[in-house]
């Protein structure tokens, strides 16, 4: 494993128990941080959608 | 794309470990500890994301399934950003996205239910099609 990976690794690690201690949680859910995550990249793709959506109307 | 090799090689990884886990058990302790995990990390445009679900609950099958979501949303904003699709295919990928989902949700609604196969059967079939549009580029 690379050094890198080890190091996102564990940074992903400390945000996923920051999460569940804010939710009050003894254990993290895979479930929930997979959700999390889910909804974070949807969020990045419409945002995506809608800049090229508004460089297409600029440009005609 | 190195970085999607690199996401199938840990999330292989992570599960290979876990199935390891499961066909080698060790001596189960009185009071199991609960080892679970999934979250990722980025650097930089990279990517890393790792599962660890809870071995013996639903997690564990629709994690795989699950990082498969967030990677088609993910795949579809960079080759969006990077004019290798257009709209109408981004917003298709989404759009199917979104069906798996939830079908992965209702597959496995939290870690204490009961799988439930036909709804993960039907979630990585139409992750399947979602990815083939990805692979369109033109």
């Amino acid at each position: 494993m690379k050094v890198a990976t080890a190091r996102a690794i564990a940074s992903a690690l400390n945000t996923a128990a920051d999460r569940a201690e804010k939710n009050g949680d003894a254990d993290i859910s895979a479930l929930i941080e997979l959700r999390a995550l889910a909804d974070e990249a949807r969020a990045e793709l419409d945002a995506a959608i809608k800049a090229a959506e508004g460089q297409a109307a600029a440009g005609q | 794309m190195k970085t999607k090799y690199l996401m199938g090689a840990l999330v292989a990884l992570c599960l290979g470990v876990l199935a390891g886990c499961v066909s080698a058990p060790p001596a189960p302790p009185a009071k199991p500890a609960a080892v679970e995990l999934a979250s990722a990390a980025r650097v930089d445009r990279a990517i890393v994301a790792a599962t660890l679900a809870k071995v013996g609950t639903c997690e564990v099958d629709v994690a795989a399934s699950y990082t498969a979501v967030v990677m088609n949303y993910q795949r579809a904003t960079n080759a969006l950003v990077r004019g290798q699709i257009t709209v109408d295919i981004a917003k298709r990928v989404r759009d199917l996205t979104d069906t798996a989902r939830a079908d992965l949700d209702a597959a496995c609604p939290d870690a204490s239910a009961k799988l439930k196969p036909e709804r993960l059967a039907a979630a990585q079939a139409t992750l399947q099609t979602a990815s083939q549009l990805l692979e369109k580029k033109p």
